[in-house]
């Protein structure tokens, strides 16, 4: 039966007990699968219209959050100084630092020119003397490139214009202009307060130390959970 | 050692062993390379332990914690004519406690603490309650905290702030591995000190491949390793949470704000949502959590960190209690890297979606269609 093909269907279908076994014809399979295939795709087509978006796309059309939503909410930085950086696209704040720094003003000390005050004695440095410049090759990089020699109460860009303390990331990104875009944005840094507006960010160099800012490696806060299970 | 009531046959249980136990200081001994090593070739304590070697291991005097009475009852083998005697009991005893509650002679501080297990007990899902139920609630477990020990802690029931859903980005190139976000996340949370309970897992990947099955999750070395990079998992907060649906009492839901919580009191600890899970979020009680008294963080939430209790589900909860005050979440402000960035996915002008819209991010595991919101991306 199996080979049985077109012209011999109506032959077969005289003595058939099943009257409707012309559906194994070539041309009903093929008429039938046509048929399931459109009306598949009508059902899936009309059950997924809705929701074809991604959860991204969702996000970006949906309402904005009203700044109604966060007017009760107490602030989480309170205390410091507050400094604006403004001149980005999503304004934000820096905690001041020079009311931070243990022997600000620097001309307390440095009244005089540097070279002027080279120790000669002995006992060599005075201050400073922890200091070890190691952040790009000396070609590239000494302590007059961000230091301003003739005012060593504010910080120097490379062109010689003159930079707060307070503002020390304007050096930075002359070089890491990279990270500065993520810092702006929110993609690199540490925040300070909690995650509600407004926001309040670190500076550069309260996480990497501008001589040397490298992070070293060093141990865990803590052992794994299977290490504590040892103990037991 | 006289303390020792363990009845193993090994010889897991040498005096050496049990004095090198019983220090219970975990920096002294990690320094003793010889002894590591012994703890490191006993097999039956090298891998995670089942719940009936658990029950089974050495009891040391100092973490040794009392029987409660109800442990004493589910532990004991019996037959049946002493489960109906036990039952009797039961009841004559629940009698008793009613008869406490109303009895106008006992001490009042009794009286009230039976009349507030009784409340207890007869508490309905958190979820459906009104405001002043669950104002009702709090001030109740509050008020049982007090008589239980003395000291008083507060309890929030706040809701979600309307406009906000919260996601998370998890930067791969800046964590280090530091393990700052378990300590946070342990010492905001409540969890048990004895089980070593954590919500977070950090992850040590070799470079150049990403494979979570050859990634240990237990290193402790100096970090980070040369050719490693770490990547830290814990509740995605999914959009569509599969352990929501599976849960036949539904002590778990997600919140208006995207959160996934439990209520801890109206789970049964059946752990199907443990196994629907498929980011390994979910964690169970199997015993009374300890938490020593002079480090349970006071500033709790009902669907937080306030204490659980043995046989019920929790997991990470975004910190509820910080985060609906406008905090960060434990972790993120515990990590000094900068690597965990959380936000308002509904703000868009906050530092989450800038990462969203700026950076190549991916999930875990997304074609599970479970829209966890919860991204990782790199510098």
């Amino acid at each position: 039966m199996g080979e049985t093909h077109g012209s011999e269907i109506g032959s077969r279908g005289r003595n058939n007990p099943y009257p409707y076994d012309c559906i194994n014809s070539f041309v009903m399979r093929l008429i039938i699968k046509h048929i399931l295939l459109i009306s598949g795709f009508l059902i899936m087509g009309c059950s997924s219209h809705g929701d074809s978006r991604s959860f991204l796309e969702k996000l970006e059309e949906s309402e904005p959050t009203n700044a109604a939503a966060y007017q009760n909410l107490q602030p989480t930085v309170d205390g410091p100084i507050l400094i604006p950086v403004d001149r980005v696209a999503n304004p934000f704040f820096i905690i001041a630092r020079t009311g931070q720094m243990t022997k600000f003003p620097c001309a307390n000390c440095h009244d005089k020119p540097l070279s002027h005050m080279k120790s000669t004695d002995s006992l060599g440095r005075k201050a400073h003397w922890e200091l070890h410049l190691q952040h790009a090759p000396e070609p590239i990089m000494n302590c007059v490139v961000c230091h301003n020699e003739g005012d060593l109460n504010t910080l120097r860009t490379i062109t010689g214009t003159k930079i707060d303390f307070d503002e020390s990331y304007q050096l930075c990104q002359q070089c890491h202009s990279r990270q500065y875009t993520d810092w702006q944005g929110g993609a690199h840094g540490k925040r300070v307060g909690g995650w509600a507006p407004p926001r309040v960010m670190k500076l550069c160099v309260e996480c990497h130390n501008p001589h040397q800012p490298r992070w070293d490696k060093r141990w865990p806060a803590q052992p794994s959970l299977t290490m504590k299970r040892l103990i037991k | 050692m006289s303390n020792c009531n363990c009845n193993h046959s090994d010889n897991s249980c040498k005096n050496g062993m049990h004095e090198l136990l019983a220090e219970n200081v975990l920096s002294d001994w990690l320094k003793r390379d010889d002894e590591m090593n012994y703890l490191r070739a006993m097999p039956s304590l090298d891998s995670v332990l089942m719940w009936s070697e658990y029950n089974n291991q050495p009891n040391i005097s100092s973490l040794a914690k009392k029987e409660t009475a109800a442990d004493h009852i589910m532990n004991k083998g019996m037959d049946r004519r002493s489960a109906v005697q036990t039952m009797a009991a039961g009841l004559m005893a629940g009698l008793g406690f009613l008869q406490t509650a109303c009895n106008p002679l006992a001490p009042a501080e009794d009286r009230e603490k039976s009349q507030l297990e009784w409340d207890d007990y007869f508490q309905g899902n958190f979820r459906v309650m009104t405001d002043k139920e669950k104002e009702e609630t709090v001030s109740r477990l509050e008020r049982m905290y007090e008589l239980n020990t003395g000291q008083r802690i507060n309890i929030s029931a706040t809701g979600p702030i309307p406009g906000v859903l919260y996601g998370y980005a998890f930067n791969i190139s800046k964590c280090r591995g530091y393990l700052e976000c378990i300590r946070g996340c342990i010492n905001e949370n409540n969890q048990d000190r004895e089980t070593g309970m954590q919500y977070i897992t950090i992850h040590e990947h070799k470079k150049g491949q990403m494979n979570f099955g050859e990634a240990p999750d237990n290193f402790y070395h100096e970090v980070p390793q040369d050719g490693h990079f770490y990547i830290g998992t814990q509740c995605m907060h999914c959009e569509s949470p599969p352990c929501v649906d599976v849960c036949p009492v539904q002590a778990t839901w997600k919140e208006q704000d995207g959160i996934v919580v439990v209520d801890y009191n109206w789970c049964i600890g059946c752990r199907y949502c443990e196994a629907a899970c498929p980011y390994d979020a979910r964690r169970f009680n199997w015993q009374d959590p300890v938490v020593p008294e002079n480090e349970v963080n006071h500033n709790q939430h009902y669907l937080g960190n306030r204490l659980r209790k043995k046989g019920v589900m929790e997991k990470c909860t975004f910190c509820i209690q910080r985060t609906r005050d406008g905090k960060n979440p434990a972790c993120v402000e515990a990590c000094p890297t900068g690597a965990r960035i959380f936000g308002n996915l509904l703000d868009p002008n906050s530092e989450i979606r800038w990462v969203l819209a700026n950076k190549k991010v991916f999930r875990l595991k997304e074609d599970l269609g479970t829209e966890p919101k919860f991204w990782y991306f790199m510098d």
